[in-house]
């Protein structure tokens, strides 16, 4: 993964940040930074924003994030999503469920081009590629959808 | 506009927020998963806000921001407006950690 961009910025960086921060901007009154996971959450919701992805990661992941989530108790999940972020440009590994019977090319090519958008237009990133891996084909009837807790018998 | 001149640390990582926070599209400041960047005195702290030197003013600023539109501008805007109620020749620097979700 992307490591430290700036030069000279390290320094007070340093000591202050605990995980992967890309550098986009620095001036003589101080440096900005966003760190990977704002990227990685921008593509989580530009990806949801698309009708036809039921949810985003694999079976597994998504079940596992599911259970994760709640025990961490947040809301955000990027669970599905892989980014790469240089000094200019980012790369977005995607994995995703298709809701039937949405045309699974159409569904792709709409994510691709609303990750891109919303990265470029908030961060001002330049994303190079947007892959995207469809990993199950979900029914809206629901057959994967949890089970609802059985009401209690007694009252 | 208004210039606060406060020399101490607390006084620094309060004006340093408040002027964030009044800027549109900042969700708030994010103070680490253990809430480990704050800003003490005794009985209060200022979350999210880390004050590396007090003369000239130095702040680091983990900024929660708005879904929606271009962050670079809002930037600028958090910059100027938390420069603006520091002393002069001070130091801003911005990490931006989370977005919130609509």
């Amino acid at each position: 993964m992307a490591a430290e961009t700036s030069t000279k910025a390290a320094p007070t960086k340093a000591s202050t940040t605990t995980d992967l921060t890309i550098s986009l901007l620095t001036t003589d009154r101080g440096v900005t930074s966003i760190d990977e996971s704002v990227i990685a959450k921008i593509a989580s919701l530009a990806a949801q924003e698309v009708d036809g992805v039921a949810q985003l990661g694999g079976t597994i992941s998504g079940a596992l994030s599911k259970v994760v989530g709640r025990i961490r108790g947040d809301e955000h999940q990027t669970a599905g999503v892989g980014v790469e972020v240089g000094e200019r440009q980012a790369a977005v590994d995607l994995s995703l469920m298709v809701l039937y019977p949405a045309s699974i090319h159409q569904v792709a090519q709409s994510v691709r081009e609303n990750v891109i958008s919303r990265i470029e237009e908030m961060t001002g990133l330049e994303v190079v590629e947007v892959n995207v891996a469809v990993t199950d084909l979900r029914f809206p009837g629901g057959e994967k959808e949890p089970v609802e807790p059985t009401p209690s018998r007694v009252q | 506009m208004t210039t606060r001149v406060a020399d101490d640390r607390f006084g620094v990582a309060l004006a340093a927020r408040d002027a964030a926070c009044s800027v549109a599209g900042v969700a708030g400041l994010d103070p680490g998963r253990v809430g480990e960047i704050a800003t003490y005195r005794s009985g209060r702290k200022v979350a999210g806000v880390r004050v590396l030197s007090t003369d000239p003013p130095h702040v680091l600023l983990r900024l929660i921001v708005s879904y929606r539109g271009s962050l670079a501008p809002r930037l600028s805007q958090v910059r100027a407006a938390v420069l603006d109620s520091l002393s002069p020749g001070a130091r801003v620097d911005l990490q931006v950690t989370d977005v919130q979700t609509p």
